[in-house]
């Protein structure tokens, strides 16, 4: 069994496009501004259908995570990450979440609020060491 | 006055299979032999039923079901979504059907070879979830990085639970020490006789790091059906009255299935306090009316977090509120009396409500003193429900 690709659909498809060119891009909204995700097609807070996206700046700090011991998937060597992280988007303060996977990093240094760099690999975005000038 | 449903209805019969491993048998049959069962303790002919209720991922059909009864006419057939988030809601379901007339007799039911087929703790179903579906999507963002485990949805949040407030793995494992030391004392548990210790809890294997094994439910085959009439017709019924006086359903801003991890605060349950506002409203009661409880124990963590959805102390607060066996038998409120899913088995939240039943009638193996109300709770990290049971 191989690892699992994307489940890409009409609602979602920005997401992976994105993230498989090397940039993870939030839902916002034309009408209110206001950021989403997970995508959805309508607004929660304003009911508008219309929206386009912003870039993630690459930064990140670790808002949580859990080490995955078993069940093994036939794809991991071994104990492997999966983290939840906050990301820095430019000119807001807000901070979009998503969940990605972890590389560079030991799973026993990981702390919660630690600073994060997005790393993208195989059609998949990963949480890797912080560095400087965000994603490459 | 207001319309509500509390005290409108009862549960009059429980019924369950044994709880193992591997049943031998289909889970049609499991069903209804749960379903007889729980008339059979109702003193309700199988041919008077009228309204079933399941959960969506339930795989005997009512129709199915119906006819294995001898059934006449089914009147009221629903399907609660949402995995064990649907428990408590199929009480809830069958008690509106039967308030509003559309059906007299109503039997919920949950029947499965969770352990012998299926096991959700393969992360088979989210891998394998393709196609355009809202649903496969959701489960298309975790997939591809492994998130694929109930276990480590929850641990993802009891994780940032633990930052928070500084709670430990012992502060989880101490509620898993009680669930197994009241399955010690059950015979119908799969763990009966087979205490744990704190540090048993402690050197058990890490699943998703931070659940350990003893953090976990079993998994389980098994069946358990609940018969629900109008309160005025189980006072003609020859055992005694459990009224639902309160019965409700939540979900809440943001909902996501089992990863709602982009809420500005991912340390509490907001679907269970929209449940618990509801079933305290309704039954005009609170947390110090409650003499036991059947807290959902899919995993340990989330069930500090109920506690605190319900009031029973404060946010963060719920290591300390069980640190001194508050949660064991003799305690201020004795959990899972039956053992829980982590100790009896794991029947998606359907032997729980049975164990609220044998309180309120006194007749449990572990019976608490005093019973007048219990509140009983279903599955976590999905939208949910909850009902509270009282004696007449």
């Amino acid at each position: 069994m191989t690892r699992p690709q994307p489940v890409i659909g009409r609602d979602n498809a920005y997401y992976w496009e994105g993230v498989a060119k090397g940039a993870v891009l939030i839902q916002k909204c034309t009408a209110c501004g206001s950021l989403r995700h997970p995508p959805s097609p309508m607004c929660p807070e304003c009911q508008s259908l219309d929206w386009t996206t912003v870039k993630a700046t690459g930064h990140a700090t670790l808002h949580s995570y859990t080490i995955c011991h078993h069940p093994l998937p036939p794809w991991e060597e071994g104990p492997y990450a999966v983290v939840l992280i906050d990301l820095e988007i430019e000119d807001s303060d807000r901070r979009p979440r998503i969940v990605c996977g972890a590389k560079g990093i030991a799973n026993e240094d990981l702390r919660i609020e630690m600073p994060l760099s997005l790393v993208f690999e195989n059609g998949l975005v990963f949480a890797g060491p912080a560095r400087e000038g965000g994603a490459s | 006055m207001k319309a509500s449903l509390s005290g409108a209805t009862a549960i009059v019969g429980i019924g369950a299979t044994e709880f193992s491993k591997d049943s031998g048998r289909s889970e049609l049959q499991l069903c209804l032999e749960a379903c007889k069962a729980a008339l059979d303790d109702a003193g309700i002919a199988p041919r008077d039923v009228d309204g079933l209720v399941t959960f969506s991922m339930d795989s005997s059909p009512s129709i199915m079901v119906g006819r294995g009864l001898g059934v006449a006419e089914l009147r009221y057939f629903s399907l609660v979504d949402y995995g064990g988030g649907a428990a408590c809601a199929t009480v809830a379901h069958a008690a509106a059907a039967i308030a509003a007339g559309l059906a007299d007799v109503v039997v919920c039911y949950r029947a499965f070879n969770e352990r012998s087929g299926r096991r959700f703790g393969s992360g088979d179903a989210a891998i394998q979830a393709r196609g355009e579906s809202p649903m496969a999507q959701h489960f298309g963002y975790y997939s591809p990085y492994g998130l694929i485990t109930p276990a480590a949805w929850v641990a993802m949040a009891a994780r940032r639970y633990m930052h928070k407030y500084g709670a430990t793995s012992e502060d989880f494992g101490r509620v898993a020490v009680a669930a197994r030391a009241h399955a010690a004392t059950n015979p119908a548990a799969w763990f009966h006789g087979r205490p744990i210790t704190l540090a048993d809890h402690q050197s058990s294997k890490l699943i998703t790091d931070p659940l350990r094994l003893l953090d976990c439910c079993q998994e389980s085959d098994g069946g358990v059906a609940l018969v629900v009439v109008s309160a005025e017709r189980a006072r003609d019924l020859p055992g005694k009255e459990v009224l639902i006086t309160g019965a409700a359903q939540g979900s809440a801003h943001d909902q996501q299935m089992m990863t709602s991890y982009y809420r500005d605060d991912i340390t509490g349950l907001p679907e269970m306090g929209t449940v618990a506002r509801q079933v305290w409203s309704q039954s005009g009661l609170g947390p110090d009316d409650i003499q036991t409880a059947v807290i959902y124990d899919h995993f340990t963590p989330f069930v500090l977090t109920q506690l605190e959805e319900f009031g029973f102390c404060g946010r963060g607060e719920a290591p300390d509120f069980i640190r001194d066996g508050a949660v064991h038998l003799g305690g201020r409120l004795p959990l899972n009396t039956h053992g829980g899913q982590l100790g009896e088995a794991y029947i998606h939240g359907m032997n729980g409500i049975a164990e609220a039943v044998r309180q309120v009638r006194g007749t449990a193996v572990n019976q608490v003193p005093d019973v007048h109300n219990v509140l009983v709770t279903a599955g976590t990290g999905v939208p949910t429900s909850g009902l509270v049971l009282s004696a007449a």
